[in-house]
């Protein structure tokens, strides 16, 4: 068992976890934006930093992002002081700029005392943070859809040639490579991700989908552009997805009962 | 724009198979074609097994790949600080003036682009103009017409 100092208090800990991971572990509140347990960590929000020091650094300390930085033995971890206050405060404090109006940024921003931003807002804010949680989630899907697109100021987060910014070539399908699963407006911690549930369907990043239904009770699945990657992607057969489930639970128990009865009856 | 896209095939053999292969092969292809036509970020996506997004990215993120095409030769008028003390803003003055384009902008028969960029790293010979590939050191207002090359006004 490995063991490191957090907040003045000897915690445990097992190789491999990251600050973050020991922190909440032990019940010690770290402020995160762009973290997501599913996701490999990106250490882009920089709200998570803590204080790392050790015996010999004779006072010498560094500032890291806890979600990625490794929990190592007699590390002197502190998750709050004043220069961190300050630091996640000029963090919410450029998102408050970004995004003036939006929810989340204006909640955050009351949670780190902030009514409004120091800096002068963004002419035409949207309300994306660039988190890149939607990005990432995509990858992870495996569908790899949507990217940033540009860079600096101008960096928007899409499919090719989806940014307002681009203009589309008339050949080309919007967001080709989309299976609209949705994952990247579920996990969009500002609802800048638009998506429609219709009667014909589903429409998102400018494309329409079909909505297929659970082949037993109706109820909708997805669409089949998703349900073909879930085949594909687990190496299962489609039929397997085409139910939803609780009918696919409530399938597998029937098949149960009859053996089970059956074998009872015999 | 219709565009002749044999040459693709050529400059798509030239590296390996990879993803490592990217900047490389949209270098090459700005370079044939002065821009990255849509077309050919989709090949490339396919062949290299990178996901078209992040091809984009890429294509995106760097300032020498566009989107758009660009002029046969490209104006580029430093403003970086020893250009900018040196009179750059008159130099982009008379090329704007001389090629009838804002910076940014590409005549439309794709002749000139005329761009203006922050530093070529020839400070020592300000104010630089990058006529295609060779640079113009201590221009004038009244050489900038030699330096372009152009008759037309």
């Amino acid at each position: 068992m490995h063991s490191m100092q957090l907040n003045g208090r000897l915690v445990n800990f097992e190789a491999g976890q990251t600050l973050l991971e020991v922190a909440r572990a032990n019940e010690v509140p770290i402020p995160t934006l762009c973290h997501h347990p599913g996701l490999e960590s990106h250490g882009g929000c920089r709200l998570c930093v803590v204080e790392v020091t050790r015996a010999e650094w004779d006072g010498w300390w560094r500032m890291v992002s806890a979600c990625e930085f490794p929990a190592a033995d007699d590390l002197i971890v502190a998750t709050e002081s004043e220069r961190l206050s300050r630091t996640r405060r000029n963090v919410v404090d450029l998102l408050l700029a970004r995004c003036p109006e939006t929810p989340f940024t204006v909640a955050l921003g009351r949670d780190f005392g902030l009514a409004k931003s120091s800096l002068a807002p963004r002419a035409e804010p949207d309300d994306c943070i660039l988190c890149g949680l939607c990005v990432r989630v995509c990858a992870a899907v495996g569908a790899h859809a949507i990217a940033g697109a540009d860079r600096g100021v101008h960096k928007q987060v899409g499919p090719p040639y989806a940014p307002p910014s681009f203009e589309r070539p008339p050949g080309l399908a919007p967001a080709g490579d989309c299976i609209g699963c949705l994952c990247c407006a579920e996990i969009c911690p500002t609802g800048h991700i638009r998506y429609e549930n219709n009667a014909q369907g589903r429409e998102i990043w400018g494309r329409s989908f079909r909505v297929v239904e659970c082949a037993s009770c109706g109820a909708p699945l997805g669409t089949p552009e998703q349900l073909d990657h879930f085949a594909a992607r687990s190496g299962l057969s489609r039929d397997y997805f085409e139910r939803c489930d609780a009918c696919s639970k409530l399938d597998t128990a029937r098949a149960f009962d009859q053996q089970v009865m059956g074998e009872g009856t015999s | 724009m219709n565009h002749d896209f044999s040459e693709l095939e050529g400059i798509l053999a030239r590296y390996p198979k990879a993803p490592a292969s990217l900047v490389m092969l949209l270098q090459d292809i700005q370079e044939a074609y002065n821009y990255l036509p849509c077309e050919a970020l989709q090949q490339v996506a396919d062949e290299l097994k990178v996901p078209h997004s992040q091809v984009f990215s890429v294509a995106t993120f760097y300032k020498v790949f566009s989107l758009t095409p660009k002029g046969r030769t490209i104006v580029r008028v430093c403003k970086g600080t020893a250009c900018h003390v040196r009179g750059a803003q008159l130099i982009t003055d008379e090329c704007e003036r001389l090629l009838g384009l804002r910076p940014g902008e590409t005549a439309d028969d794709l002749e000139f682009t005329l761009e203006v960029v922050n530093c070529v790293g020839a400070c020592a010979m300000a104010p630089v103009v990058v006529v295609g590939e060779k640079y113009h050191g201590a221009v004038k207002p009244n050489r900038v017409r030699k330096v372009l090359g152009v008759k037309r006004c």
